[in-house]
C-alpha cells in the first residue's frame, strides 16, 4: 500500500511537470519544498566543536530569565571555584599597565582639560553667579579639610593607641577627608544640581567582578597536557582563556536611577584598528607578581541585585593607600602607570558587575554603553578619571575579533592643597582640582531606558516566582556563591608520596584503587550540582516516600 | 588481707644510699675557731660567699618579633594604690537607670524638652520620606552585600547544638549604614543652612575621670557616629525638680570593674578653638553580644537607658573638663545639654542630658537632667527570605524623633 500510494505521488507530479505546471503550487501543503534546505554545514573538528559547545552554553546563559540564576549558571562548571587571577585594588605589581589594558581591552587617554572659564563666559549662567557659588563650595570644601586634618591629628594624640601601619594610617585620614568631603560638596551642589538628591551613597562597598580575557599564552601543564595527546599536539600552544576575579572595596561610591551619557560615539567605540593597537600582555600574569586562587565567579557592585532602583554608578573614591609600599625603585613614571592601571581595573571591574546585574555578563555582549567616574586620591593627591565600557567581550577569539573597546580617559594626581600649616590652616588651596572635583559631582546622569532596552536578557526576577521553594534555593544558593565561604568538606589532595609513589611510579600495583587519582575522576571537573540532596524528614513530608529529597532549581 | 609471715630482709644497698645521703649533708661543728679568730680582730668570711660570687647579670635589650608585655603589677607605670572604677564600653550598670541617675546625680524627666517636643509636633515632612527611611533600612540591613562570618547563635532550648554559622552583614556595619542613611536623608530635608553648622564623625573617644563621695570614677566611652555643631544647644528653660532614687542596699559603684592601673586624663576629640566643637548628638550603638552583664544574662531595657544616659553623661563631662580646665567642680558657669541616641539597628532610645553640675555627690541640691521617653521600635522585622524583602510594622515617629533632634 505504501508504496503504491508513493508511486501515484510521483506520477501525478511528473504529469503536472510534463503538462508546464510549476511545482510550487503543491508545496505549501506538503512537507517539501522547492528549494533544498540543508541544515547548515559544520565543521567536525575538534577545535570547532569546541566553540560550538562554549557558544552554545553563552547562549544559554543568556536565556536564562534572571539575573541571579545567571549568576549560578556561570558557576556550575566547577563545583570548587575556578582558577582565577587575583587581580585586587591593594596590589599593583611593576609594569602592570599593559597587562591591565589587555584585560580590560581599555585605550588609555588624557582627561581634556576643564571647559573652565572660557566656556562659561558662552554658558547660560553669567559668570559671577557661577563664580559666587564655586566660591561658597570652596569655602565648605576647605573647612571640610581643616575640620578632618585637625580630627585626625587630634585623635592621634590618644595616650594608650596602638600605632598603625603607614597604611592604615592614610586609609583613617584619607577616609575622613572623603567622607566630610563628599558630605559638603552634596549639600553645596544640591541646590543647582537636583540630580544629587537621588544619589544614594554607599560607605566601603564591596566591588567584585568575575570575566575571563583571551589572548594569553597557556601555562605550561597545559601545554605538557596537550602534547602527551597526539591529537591534540598541533593545538599545545594555542591561547587559553585566563578568568580573572576582582575584589576592591573603594572608600565611597554614589549611585544613580540613571546612567551618565556616554562621551565616545559608538562608531568611534567600534574600531578593529583601535582595537588591535591596544598593548598585548602574553606572559602569564604570575610573571608580575599577580597571583592565583580558586574561588566562584563572583560579581558585586556593592549591593544585592533588584534590590535598588540606584542601579547605575556615579562616582567612586579609590584608595592608593597600597602605592605606598612599591619600592621607590620603580621610578616616577612607573607610580603614574600603577595609578592609570589602579583606575582602569577598578572602573572596569564595577561597571562590569552593574552590567551583571543587567543582565550582561563577560559571555554576553552589552547592548549599550556604560559610564562611570572614578576618582583615587590619598586626600591630598587626586588623580580623576572617566571610563566608558563598550565591550565585555574578552575571551577566545574576539580578542582579536572584537572592534569594539573600551575607554579611559584620566589625569595626572592633581594636589588640592600644598600642605596643612601647623596652626591647621590650608596652604595653597588648588581650585583647579576642587573644579575638577565639582565637575565629577555637576556631571548629571541623564540617560533613562525602557526595561526592555536596560535588560534585553533579563526576562524575569526570583521575587516573581510563584513557587516558595525554588526563590528560596536560588537566593541562597546565590548568597552562598557570593560568599566564598570555605566548602564542609575538605578538598581533595595528592599527598606527595602518593605523587611519587602511585601516580609518577607504580609501585604499589597490588593496592585497593580507592583515592580518586586511581579511580581515574578529577575533583576540579566536579560540577555544582553534583552533590548528595538534602534529605526531607517524614515528620516534614509525612508518609509518602516520594518527596524524600528536596528538589534542587540549578539554571 | 592474708595474714604472713613478716619479711625481715633488708636491702643492703638501699641503706647504704641513705647513709651516704645523710653523710654527704654534714653539718661543720661548731668548733669555736670562729669566736677566737673574732675575738683577736680577725675578719671571718663565709666560704661560700669567695667561691660563688654573685655576678651581676646585664639584661640586653633585644629587638624581638613583639613588643614586650608590660606586667599589670605596681612596677605598671600607671599604677596607682587608690582603686578606681573604670567605666567602659561593655560594661552594664546592673542596676539600671536608677544606678545611672544616682552615678550622675540626674533626675528623670520622662519627656523631651519643651522644645524638641513641640517641633516633633509640629514639623511638616514630604509624604515620600517614609519611602526613603523604608529604602535606608533595606539597604543597610538587607540589601548591602557585605558578608562576614556572623557570630554563633545559639538555641536556648539547645545549647549544645551548633548551627551552621552564617554569613552577611555584620552588626557595626548595619548600624553604621542605617545611621548614615538615616542622618543623609536628614541633611537632605534641613537643606545647606543647617547643615553647614553641623559637623559628623565616626568613632570618636571621649575620657573622662570624676570623683564622687570619695570613689574615683573613671570613663573611657566610645561614640559610633557624633554630631558637632558651630553653636551649643541652648540649656532647657525652667526648673525641674526631683529625687534620686533609693538604691538601698546597692552602691551607687557596684558592677563597675574596680583597676589600679589607669590615668586620670580628659580626652575630647576636638580642640577648643575649632568653629564646629560642641557637642550636639551621640549615636551609640548597641551590640549584645558585645555588651553583657557580668554574670552573663541579657541586657534589660532599664539597663539599656542607662548606657544611653552615662554616655551622654561622658561626653558632657569631657567637654566641660575641655571648656573649664581639668579642676572643675561644681556648678559649671553655662549648662553643657547633650543628646544621645542609642540603637541596635531596630529599637532606638533617645535622650537628652543637661549638666548643670559635677559635683556628683549624694546631698549636692542642685541635679543634672535627663530628658527621655521610652524605647521606639523602628520597625519588627527587616529580612531576607526566600528572594524577597519583608520590612513589618515600620514606624515612622522614629525617623520624626531624629529629625527633631538633628535639627535642634
Amino acid at each position: 500500500m505504501l508504496k503504491l500510494s508513493l508511486v501515484n505521488q510521483l506520477r501525478s507530479t511528473y504529469k503536472r511537470c510534463l503538462a508546464g505546471q510549476s511545482l510550487q503550487a503543491n508545496v505549501a501543503d506538503s512537507e517539501y519544498s522547492a528549494q533544498p534546505v540543508y541544515p547548515e554545514i559544520q565543521d567536525p573538528s575538534f577545535k570547532a566543536r569546541k566553540q560550538r559547545d562554549a557558544a552554545d552554553w553563552h547562549e544559554e546563559i543568556r536565556q536564562v530569565p534572571t539575573v541571579e540564576e545567571k549568576l549560578i549558571k556561570i558557576n556550575i562548571p566547577r563545583y570548587y571555584g575556578y582558577k582565577v587571577v587575583d587581580f585586587n585594588d591593594s596590589k599593583i605589581p611593576y609594569n602592570a599597565l599593559p597587562l591591565t589594558q589587555h584585560y580590560t581591552r581599555t585605550v588609555l587617554e588624557d582627561l581634556p582639560p576643564l571647559p573652565g572659564s572660557q566656556v562659561v563666559d558662552q554658558g547660560d549662567q553669567p559668570k559671577p553667579s557661577e563664580d559666587a557659588s564655586f566660591k561658597t563650595v570652596r569655602e565648605d570644601v576647605i573647612e571640610a579639610l581643616e575640620f578632618a586634618h585637625d580630627y585626625y591629628k587630634h585623635q592621634e594624640k590618644l595616650p594608650n593607641s596602638a600605632q598603625p601601619s603607614a597604611v592604615e594610617r592614610e586609609q583613617i585620614l584619607t577616609q575622613i577627608i572623603v567622607e566630610q568631603l563628599n558630605r559638603a560638596l552634596l549639600q553645596a551642589l544640591s541646590e543647582d544640581h537636583k540630580h544629587l538628591d537621588e544619589v544614594e551613597v554607599d560607605y566601603n562597598p564591596r566591588h567584585e567582578a568575575f570575566w575571563a580575557v583571551g589572548g594569553v599564552d597557556p601555562p605550561k601543564n597545559v601545554i605538557n597536557s596537550k602534547k602527551g595527546r597526539e591529537w591534540q599536539k598541533d593545538m599545545a600552544n594555542e591561547s587559553v582563556d585566563r578568568l580573572v576575579q576582582y575584589t576592591g572595596t573603594p572608600y565611597l561610591s554614589l549611585r544613580h536611577r540613571r546612567q551618565l551619557s556616554p562621551w565616545k560615539t559608538t562608531a568611534e567605540s567600534e574600531n578593529i584598528e583601535l582595537s588591535k593597537q591596544i598593548p598585548r600582555f602574553k606572559h602569564d600574569p604570575r610573571t608580575l607578581g599577580y597571583s592565583t586562587k580558586h574561588q566562584h565567579a563572583t560579581n558585586v557592585p556593592g549591593y544585592w541585585p533588584k534590590g535598588n532602583e540606584q542601579n547605575f554608578g556615579l562616582l567612586s573614591f579609590q584608595s592608593r593607600a597600597h602605592l605606598q609600599l612599591r619600592p621607590k625603585s620603580y621610578g616616577e613614571s612607573d607610580l603614574q602607570e600603577a595609578l592609570h592601571s589602579l583606575a582602569i581595573k577598578s572602573s572596569y571591574a564595577w561597571l562590569l558587575a552593574q552590567a551583571n546585574y543587567n543582565g550582561f555578563n563577560t559571555y554576553n555582549e552589552l547592548t549599550y554603553p556604560m559610564n562611570t567616574q572614578t576618582v583615587i586620591t590619598n586626600g591630598r593627591e587626586w588623580s580623576f578619571y572617566e571610563y566608558q565600557l563598550n565591550t565585555l567581550l574578552l575571551h577566545g577569539k574576539y580578542q582579536e575579533d572584537n572592534p569594539r573597546v573600551n575607554f579611559c580617559r584620566g589625569t595626572k594626581p592633581l594636589p588640592l592643597y600644598a600642605e596643612i600649616s601647623t596652626n591647621g590652616k590650608c596652604v595653597d588651596f588648588n581650585d583647579a582640582t576642587l573644579r575638577q572635583l565639582l565637575n565629577f559631582y555637576a556631571n548629571v546622569p541623564s540617560i533613562q531606558r525602557s526595561n526592555e532596552e536596560q535588560q534585553p536578557y533579563v526576562a524575569s526576577d526570583i521575587s516573581a516566582y510563584e513557587n516558595p521553594e525554588q526563590r528560596d534555593f536560588i537566593a541562597k544558593t546565590f548568597k552562598y556563591l557570593a560568599s566564598n565561604r570555605p566548602r564542609h568538606l575538605e578538598l581533595p589532595e595528592v599527598y606527595l608520596w602518593e605523587k611519587l609513589y602511585k601516580i609518577d611510579n607504580n609501585n604499589r600495583a597490588m593496592e585497593a584503587k580507592r583515592r580518586f587519582f586511581t579511580l581515574d575522576v578529577n575533583p576540579w571537573r566536579r560540577t555544582l550540582d553534583q552533590h548528595d540532596k538534602v534529605y526531607v524528614p517524614r515528620a516534614i513530608r509525612g508518609k509518602s516516600r516520594e518527596n524524600r529529597y528536596k528538589k534542587t532549581y540549578y539554571p | 588481707m592474708r595474714l604472713t609471715k613478716t619479711l625481715c630482709a633488708q636491702h643492703i644497698g638501699w641503706h647504704f644510699k641513705k647513709h651516704w645521703l645523710v653523710q654527704g649533708k654534714r653539718v661543720p661543728k661548731e668548733t669555736g675557731a670562729v669566736a677566737e679568730l673574732l675575738k683577736l680582730g680577725v675578719q671571718v668570711k663565709n666560704p661560700e660567699d669567695l667561691l660563688n660570687g654573685k655576678v651581676e647579670r646585664k639584661i640586653v635589650d633585644i629587638v624581638g618579633t613583639r613588643v614586650n608585655t608590660i606586667p599589670e603589677d605596681s612596677s605598671h607605670p600607671d599604677w596607682h594604690s587608690t582603686v578606681c572604677h573604670s567605666y567602659s564600653d561593655n560594661n552594664v550598670l546592673i542596676g539600671g537607670l536608677p544606678q545611672a541617675q544616682v552615678l550622675t546625680n540626674c533626675i528623670e524627666i520622662q519627656t523631651f524638652p519643651k522644645q524638641i517636643e513641640d517641633v516633633i509636633a509640629s514639623q511638616q515632612l514630604p509624604n515620600s520620606i517614609d519611602k526613603s527611611i523604608r529604602h535606608a533600612i533595606l539597604a543597610s540591613h538587607v540589601l548591602d552585600a557585605e558578608q562576614v562570618k556572623l557570630p554563633k547563635v545559639r538555641l536556648p532550648e539547645r545549647p549544645a547544638f551548633n548551627l551552621p554559622r552564617s554569613y552577611g552583614i555584620s552588626h557595626e556595619r548595619v548600624n553604621r549604614l542605617l545611621v548614615n542613611k538615616l542622618l543623609h536623608e536628614t541633611e537632605k530635608l534641613a537643606g545647606r543652612s543647617v547643615s553647614i553648622r553641623r559637623k559628623l564623625i565616626d568613632n570618636a573617644t571621649f575620657k573622662t575621670s570624676i570623683n564622687k563621695d570619695g570613689d574615683l570614677l573613671g570613663f573611657s566611652i566610645n561614640a559610633e557616629k557624633v554630631i558637632f555643631a558651630n553653636r551649643a544647644i541652648e540649656a532647657v528653660k525652667g526648673k525641674f525638680e526631683g529625687d534620686l532614687p533609693d538604691l538601698y542596699p546597692m552602691k551607687t559603684t557596684i558592677s563597675i570593674p574596680k583597676h589600679h592601673i589607669y590615668q586620670t586624663d580628659n580626652f575630647y576629640p576636638l580642640r577648643t578653638d575649632i568653629s564646629c566643637s560642641h557637642p550636639h548628638t551621640i549615636f551609640t550603638v548597641f551590640n549584645k553580644n558585645l555588651v553583657k552583664n557580668a554574670h552573663g544574662s541579657g541586657v534589660t531595657t532599664s539597663q539599656l537607658q542607662a548606657r544611653t544616659l552615662i554616655k551622654a553623661f561622658v561626653v558632657a563631662a569631657a567637654r566641660a573638663r575641655q571648656l573649664h580646665g581639668d579642676s572643675v567642680e561644681g556648678a559649671l558657669p553655662k549648662p553643657i545639654v547633650v543628646q544621645s541616641v542609642q540603637t541596635d539597628g531596630r529599637t532606638f532610645h533617645f535622650g537628652v542630658l543637661q549638666l548643670n553640675t559635677l559635683d556628683l555627690s549624694a546631698n549636692n541640691p542642685s541635679k543634672n537632667y535627663w530628658f527621655h521617653r521610652q524605647n521606639y521600635d523602628l520597625f519588627s522585622e527587616c529580612s531576607y527570605e526566600a528572594g524577597r524583602t519583608h520590612l513589618t510594622n515600620y514606624n515612622g515617629d522614629v525617623f520624626r524623633i531624629f529629625n527633631a533632634f538633628y535639627n535642634n
